[in-house]
């Protein structure tokens, strides 16, 4: 093939490189558009997809919460009455950020925030320390009494091996 | 109940970088005056790896499939631009590209089933440190900056690279919903050290790169815009600062040229001059793939390979190109939304960003937006360490993306286990639903 | 995890803005620099493309061959010493000495706007491959007549374009150069005849700057055309003593007699009262600090800096002494405007481009560039321009008989040395819609506008009436 027709080959084939580039973008993007539908429909489908469990309110009575109501719980995130918290216990006697939260295989692992005050099964939690919680543990923050109830199945999910913290935990 | 994976057609879209990939090669391999055997091989063996990687692979290891096909667009495009200049330059891409995705895969694995990061997060801060001092001791220095070790049947090795992965996973581990600045002092003190010795090296780039990846790492995970904002003010003040210091005088050229490049037209600016004519002459549609004058831009191979996709390829394809990155990008970020723990979200998200800020910094960099750092191109430049390691970040994402599926599929099983478990211990007696639902509680406790 | 999705999405908010501005960036850039990039002397594939094809022919706006290759691949330029000459800066050369057509139009003479189905035919028949032929909007002719009738031994340059449709009939800039002598010309005093001195040229507009003072009390003082004006002959500023030419005593003037007889006192009173920031709106209402991106040549921008404010440096201002800067073509554009309605039209170069098969290549057709006043003012300042040059002392050197003839001399200050001679500038139009002419004429330090570059716009314009421009 000579020089002169491999250059028009090649001039051609610019426009189909261009055309392939655009059918890439739009492809991706079109991609991109459907996973973000699916994610949605899955998530409207599995109203409990994503959390574990619930805070069951058993005492602990405002304008936004009262007794029987039931908190949904994440895998791990912040506990307290604050907007950025991922279980939100709207009571005055709770701060905007109460407590940390992570599910581990042992369990729940919580922590105050800073030095919040935190009851578990009744007994005060120590300063500086964890506490580890399982199905039924009660917790309380403030005024507000919560019970855990994890969703069966969920003690079979398995996590981080538990860490040792350097302050003692204590089970509930 | 419908499968919660993806499985919207990425048909298209493979067959097109298929096609992309094999008519490109083909091309280079029919040109005058004899038939080039390697790039007909390569023309086969490439799209044949494009199309294993996204469509047969993700059946037996869990794999993302847009991420796979898009970096595997990118790579090719790497891959056939540097083919088309120096072919030696091109096989190397192609096996080391072939060796990143063994690399991809590994790191998939690696993220999906490692749970426990203490110790190993502790051992990589040391051997990152190690590696990082490696060039200053037995390296060579490479325009301005000294960061690379020159192996003799290796090629070159660039030890940055490595650190970059530990530096994610460090990161990401001691980030990862932690109170108090005591348990992060490691990982900071860490990325001080990083930098430090890049500092050293003279990598201002890589350097910059690190620590906005490190501050955006931060600020998600504590939310203290307060210090995020001083870390940046910060950092434009030590560039204010590095711009005034004697040593460093190679930054006040790199400035003088993006100001006006024209002055030293055949000095300093060369290179950047070089690379805006390549771009001025691509125009939409380019010169065409193998036409132009690609080898007068200096460092083409590395830096500039924007410029030469621009000259041979044209804007639009250009274009197209940065808006992969993009998409890439929106993929690792709804990957990071997504994840359950604060530690793989964390590690999404610093993938992400790192990728995010490197693309930005050299592509605005080619186009004269902001001052040339010496970062290059991820996944189309030329460099063994950089495309392997690039990989593996992309790897780390699929991993991440890996758990989010396996917690959705799980949480589909528990949802089920509970109806299972509520069908078939009570199937009768419907009013007796909220005390049958104590017992069931009870019943689990137990 | 809520507070990290939250903070992620930020963060992700800004990522994306990054970009988004990164394509805005490279869109702009490429946009109006893209060409400038390209059309460079400094870009080797230039060169390369010349080895591979025939370059094109430039003529000018009657078919006059200015520069063509020949069978044997030399690039040549017009036969006639003179008119070779005289276009020589318009023209340019390869080796990128002087930017002019050859070098800032290659992409068309070099054959790269070729389609691939012209590449095709002409793969498909056999010749050669050619380059597109370039039709400049320059008259040969004129050019020739001015550069033959510029004063000799005197540096300078002439404009003269159509103020409707902005073509450039005609730019010569003195001393000029002969491109098949290239190097001679480079080593002769320092390659001061290989500047353009009609677009690259940045002098001081002198009295011709009152033009935009004009405009600026009329704009903005209600009462300066019904008001008297008081010539002393001396304004004293801060540190310095603004006078007359030839220390002349104006006494009582309107308006219009105060811009025909150029008084300086008045100006400068009237800059002083606007002040640097309507001094400098009215400026940039002109295009004065605007980074002129043309589509068919490169033109070096005018000043009005507003830094290092005085009193002194004010007043001079509005006289177009002290820092103001400008180059002839913009004064062309300057007049052309006031000419046009107040509309400042964009100069064009080429008039028509055509491929190697003749097919006519798609130009920009021409557009406004700026509009600098409102019809009425525009009208005012005509007014003015035309009473200047039929009334006035100053002017009337550039009277044509049978046309009316409106403009504004200037006589320079270029040096603080007394004993060197100003400037000598003239800008003006013919008002008749069959002869849409503007001027600029300058000849450096060479007297005053009035006695030297007016009778010489005079002819020039003549010139460019009888060949029917």
């Amino acid at each position: 093939m000579s020089q002169e027709y491999y250059e028009l080959l090649v001039l051609a084939a610019r426009y189909v490189f261009a055309l392939l580039g655009v059918i890439v973008v739009w492809r991706a993007t079109r991609w991109l558009r459907q996973d973000y539908r699916q994610r949605r429909w899955v998530m409207s489908a599995l109203p409990d997809a994503g959390y574990i469990g619930t805070l069951y309110v058993m005492e602990g009575q405002s304008k936004h919460l009262s007794p029987d109501d039931s908190l949904p719980l994440p895998t791990e995130g912040l506990l307290g009455c604050g907007a950025g918290c991922d279980v939100r216990v709207l009571h005055p006697t709770v701060s905007r950020r109460h407590a940390m939260f992570e599910f581990r295989t042992d369990g729940l692992h919580l922590r105050p925030y800073r030095d919040e005050r935190l009851q578990v099964d009744g007994h005060p939690l120590p300063q500086g320390c964890e506490a580890i919680l399982n199905h039924g543990a009660i917790l309380t923050l403030g005024g507000v009494m919560l019970q855990l109830r994890l969703f069966a199945g969920v003690q079979a999910i398995t996590a981080f091996e538990p860490e040792p913290e350097p302050a003692k935990g204590e089970r509930a | 109940m419908k499968s919660t994976k993806n499985e919207s057609p990425i048909r298209l879209l493979v067959s097109a970088i298929v096609l992309f990939e094999a008519i490109t090669l083909l091309l280079i391999a029919i040109k005058p005056p004899f038939l080039n055997t390697e790039a007909l091989m390569l023309a086969v063996a490439l799209p044949l790896l494009c199309w294993i990687s996204t469509i047969l692979l993700p059946k037996f290891v869990p794999m993302d499939q847009l991420l796979m096909a898009l970096t595997n667009f990118l790579c090719g495009v790497g891959i056939i631009i540097l083919y088309s200049i120096v072919p030696e330059r091109g096989l190397r891409q192609a096996l080391l590209f072939a060796l990143g995705l063994g690399a991809m895969m590994a790191g998939v694995l690696f993220v999906r089933w490692i749970r426990n990061w203490k110790t190993l997060c502790w051992l990589m801060i040391p051997a990152s440190i190690g590696l990082l001092l490696l060039p200053i001791a037995v390296g060579v220095w490479n325009n301005d900056v000294k960061n690379i070790i020159a192996m003799r049947w290796f090629g070159n090795f660039q030890p940055s690279e490595i650190v970059k992965l530990m530096a994610m996973l460090v990161l990401a581990h001691f980030f990862s919903q932690r109170r108090g600045i005591r348990r992060k002092l490691p990982a900071l003190l860490f990325v001080a050290a990083c930098l430090g010795v890049l500092l050293l090296q003279r990598d201002l780039g890589t350097a910059l790169m690190y620590y906005l990846t490190a501050l955006a790492m931060y600020f998600v995970s504590t939310g203290n815009g307060l210090i995020s904002l001083l870390g940046l003010v910060g950092a434009a003040v030590s560039a204010v600062v590095a711009y005034h210091i004697p040593g460093f005088a190679y930054v006040r050229v790199r400035v003088a040229i993006w100001r006006n490049p024209w002055d030293t037209a055949l000095g300093s600016g060369y290179q950047i001059i070089q690379a805006l004519m390549a771009i001025g002459s691509g125009g939409l549609w380019g010169l065409g793939l193998g036409l132009g004058l690609p080898r007068i831009i200096p460092a083409y191979h590395t830096d500039f390979i924007f410029a030469v996709i621009c000259e041979q390829f044209g804007l639009v394809f250009g274009v197209c190109v940065v808006l992969v990155y993009v998409a890439l990008l929106a993929r690792g970020f709804s990957i990071a939304l997504r994840a359950r723990r604060s530690f793989y979200a964390l590690l999404a998200f610093g993938c992400t960003t790192l990728l995010g800020i490197q693309t930005f910094v050299i592509i605005g960099g080619v186009i004269k937006m902001i001052p040339l750092t010496g970062i290059t191109m991820p996944f189309v430049s030329y460099g063994g360490t950089s495309l392997v390691s690039c990989l593996t970040l992309i790897g780390f994402l699929h991993g991440v993306s890996a758990r989010i599926e396996a917690d959705t599929e799980q949480d589909i099983a528990i949802v089920e286990a509970s109806e299972d478990t509520y069908d078939y211990d009570y199937d009768y007696d419907d009013d007796d639903d909220e005390y049958d639902d104590e017992d069931d509680w009870e019943v689990a406790e137990a | 995890m809520k507070a990290m999705r939250r903070n992620m999405r930020l963060i992700v908010a800004i990522v994306m803005c990054l970009f988004v501005g990164l394509f805005a960036y490279f869109s702009y850039s490429v946009y109006f620099y893209g060409g400038r990039w390209f059309n460079n002397p400094y870009n080797p594939r230039l060169n390369t493309q010349r080895q591979a094809v025939r370059p094109g022919t430039v003529m000018d706006r009657d078919g006059e061959p200015l520069a063509f290759t020949d069978s044997g691949g030399t690039r040549r330029y017009a036969r006639d010493n003179n008119t070779r000459r005289a276009v020589s800066h318009v023209i340019g050369d390869n080796a990128g000495n002087v930017n002019g057509v050859e070098t800032f139009h290659a992409q068309y003479l070099l054959g790269f706007k070729t389609s691939i189905l012209e590449r095709l035919a002409q793969v498909f028949q056999g010749g050669e491959r050619r380059g597109d032929d370039i039709y400049l909007t320059l008259s040969a002719k004129l050019n020739t007549y001015i550069s033959r009738n510029f004063p000799s031994g005197r540096s300078g340059a002439v404009v003269i374009l159509n103020y409707r449709t902005g073509d450039i009939y005609a730019m010569v800039s003195k001393p000029d150069f002969d491109p098949n002598r290239i190097d001679v010309a480079k080593r002769e005093e320092g390659g001061s005849s290989l500047l353009n001195r009609a677009t690259q040229g940045l002098y001081p507009p002198g009295s011709t700057f009152k033009i935009v003072t004009q405009a600026a009390a009329l704009n903005n003082l209600p009462n300066a055309r019904s008001r008297p004006y008081d010539c002393s002959g001396a304004l004293e500023v801060e540190k310095s003593v603004v006078t007359e030419a030839g220390n002349n005593v104006h006494g009582n003037v309107t308006l219009q007699e105060a811009f025909a007889k150029s008084c300086n006192v008045t100006y400068s009173q009237l800059a002083l009262e606007l002040g640097y920031d309507r001094m400098n709106t009215e400026a940039a209402a002109f295009g004065l600090g605007d980074n002129f991106l043309f589509r068919d040549l490169v033109v070096y921008n005018s000043i009005y800096p507003t830094d290092k404010r005085s009193a002194d440096d004010l007043a001079w201002s509005g006289l177009g002494q002290g820092r103001v800067l400008v180059t002839p073509l913009h004064m062309a554009m300057t007049a052309a405007c006031i000419a046009n309605n107040g509309v400042m039209v964009e100069p064009r170069l080429l008039r028509q481009v055509t491929g190697p098969q003749g097919q006519r290549r798609l130009l920009g057709a021409p557009r406004p560039y700026r509009t600098a006043l409102s019809p009425e003012t525009a009208a005012a300042l005509r007014a003015d321009m035309v009473a200047a040059v039929s009334t006035g002392s100053t002017g009337s050197g550039a009277r044509i008989r049978g046309f009316t003839v409106g403009g504004k001399t200037g006589s320079a200050e270029a040096a603080d040395d007394k004993t060197i001679q100003p400037h000598a500038w003239f800008v003006g139009f013919v008002d008749d819609p069959n002869h849409p002419l503007a001027i600029a004429v300058l000849v450096e330090f060479s007297g005053s506008g009035g006695q030297v570059a007016a009778p010489l716009a005079r002819r020039f314009l003549q010139r460019a009436i009888d060949l029917g421009l």
